[in-house]
């Protein structure tokens, strides 16, 4: 079993996590499928690497997790998205912009 | 912010631990049920949507401690569980526990002991106000004197201490003083006890504040020395007198002489000699008086006293030590002892005054103990590394 969700670049999942729950706070399975379906199943999260993330996305104070109902009337933890994480958020997002055009810059230069 | 939130997350984990694991626990369980639903509203039957689920996951226990080596209380946990286990292996060896207990013990033990002989012999100042200040003048290099010694610490005569304290300028202050031993039974058996000569300098220039009464002045410490008083120290003055209210004025008898106690020195002072507490203080003028036909005090060879006193401000050891170089000739031309053939006179008129740290007080232990026991030390420290390296191993 990969350790690493599939080609995930090191450090891009807790961008993918703070993205996912900039719409609405969401419980550890919603977060998976969600960066699985939008990625049409390019990324495949597994629990491996979600849990800790998430761990260390609260103690960083990104997020704050608390226990809700589900839709079928289950208890779930729910993760929100809190301000400093949204900064995060932001500032990642322009970073990650930044470098994945200087990226595809170098691979589509003419050599 | 963000690290008061990580301490607080962590020492939440570290103390409920039991919730935060049925937390983590639910936590799973629900995501592995959402994974089941969602393969089963794919088409799979429960029994296959369970397993692929369960593989998925990976193992419940496996995410757990990955969830937990995420955060930094599970260091202090492997710690605990380390020193849990350890001690568990000791008790299956009680011969090594003993030994390693022991010689841990007597590593600390010794070092312990060492350093508080060299705590009280070097390393701790005088309990006097800036102890750092104080600074004995003697003689630099002092090979081969002649005459009478007449104390543990001879270094200077007396008429060296009155033309030191004429004419130096280096020291804010100035006082000299000698140790020595008073009988001070009135008759019949001999009670001695622990006495100071000391100039009418001393307290002043210490700056310490009586507790009861007042210290010798300059004027007590005069040639004619017309009615000499003393200054008692505390232990003295309880165990002697039993905290006797009117302590000033009563007289105590020296060598069969009556003096007047004018003042108690308080409890925090014992003297400027580390080791040894004086009971008596004696104005330095009452010497003939005490001694006799044995006196010193007017003898050029007489050597029994030491010199200390306060740097000024600004002055540091070497600038004061060249100074009290500079002034050595006249010095010594002024207090050469006549009777001494011309050899004598020759070393003596080369003798040189210096300027020494004093901060923590004279003593005759330091010079003796004091390398020995750093080397002790050392010694001590090596072996107790010696002992906790080859436990650990």
């Amino acid at each position: 079993m990969a350790d690493k969700p599939s080609g995930l670049v090191q450090g891009t999942l807790d961008m993918l996590i703070l993205k996912t729950l900039e719409l609405e706070p969401m419980h550890g399975y919603g977060i998976a499928m969600r960066i699985e379906q939008i990625s049409k199943g390019v990324f495949q999260v597994n629990p491996g690497s979600l849990f800790p993330a998430f761990r260390r996305l609260e103690r960083a104070g990104w997020l704050k997790s608390e226990w809700r109902d589900t839709a079928n009337n289950r208890r779930a933890k729910y993760y929100v998205l809190q301000a400093l994480g949204r900064k995060q958020l932001k500032g990642e997002t322009r970073e990650w912009a930044r470098q994945a055009a200087a990226i595809a810059r170098i691979l589509e230069a003419e050599s | 912010m963000s690290l008061l939130r990580n301490l607080a997350g962590g020492l939440r984990g570290l103390f409920r631990k039991q919730q935060v694991e049925r937390e983590m626990d639910e936590e799973l369980r629900g995501y592995l049920d959402a994974a089941v639903n969602e393969k089963m509203r794919r088409g799979l039957d429960r029994e296959q949507a369970v397993r692929a689920a369960r593989i998925e996951m990976g193992g419940a226990e496996s995410v757990k401690q990955r969830v937990r080596a995420a955060s930094w209380e599970s260091l202090v946990e492997t710690l605990w569980q380390d020193l849990k286990f350890g001690l568990r292996l000791l008790r299956f060896s009680p011969a090594f526990e003993a030994a390693a207990i022991l010689s841990l013990a007597l590593g600390i033990g010794a070092n312990t002991a060492i350093f508080q002989l060299l705590d009280a012999i070097r390393l701790r100042a005088l309990p006097v106000k800036n102890a750092q200040e104080l600074t004995e003048v003697r003689i630099a290099e002092r090979n081969g004197a002649t005459g009478a010694f007449v104390s543990r610490y001879p270094n200077l005569t007396n008429p060296m201490w009155s033309q030191i304290r004429a004419q130096q300028q280096a020291l804010s202050g100035v006082f000299a003083w000698g140790p020595t031993s008073f009988n001070i039974s009135p008759g019949g058996p001999v009670h001695p006890v622990q006495g100071l000569w000391v100039s009418g300098e001393f307290f002043g220039v210490l700056g310490i504040v009586p507790e009861r009464g007042r210290f010798l002045l300059p004027e007590d410490d005069r040639a004619e020395c017309a009615s000499p008083g003393v200054v008692v120290s505390h232990a003295f003055w309880q165990r002697e007198y039993g905290g006797d209210e009117f302590i000033v004025g009563r007289k105590i008898t020296i060598e069969k002489h009556p003096f007047e106690v004018t003042g108690v020195a308080p409890a925090s002072f014992y003297g400027v000699e580390v080791g040894r507490n004086f009971d008596v203080a004696v104005p330095l003028c009452a010497e003939p008086t005490i001694r006799s036909e044995f006196s010193v005090l007017n003898r050029r060879d007489g050597w029994w006293l030491t010199v200390m006193g306060r740097r000024k401000p600004g002055w540091t050891m070497e600038k004061a030590s060249a100074h009290l170089r500079a002034i050595s000739p006249a010095i010594f031309e002024a207090t050469l002892p006549s009777e001494f053939d011309p050899g004598d006179a020759k070393h003596f008129l080369g003798y040189k005054l210096g300027a020494f740290p004093a901060g923590t007080g004279i003593s005759g232990l330091r010079e003796t103990y004091e390398d020995p026991l750093w080397l002790m030390l050392g010694l001590g420290a090596l072996v107790l590394l010696i002992a906790s390296a080859n436990l650990a191993t």
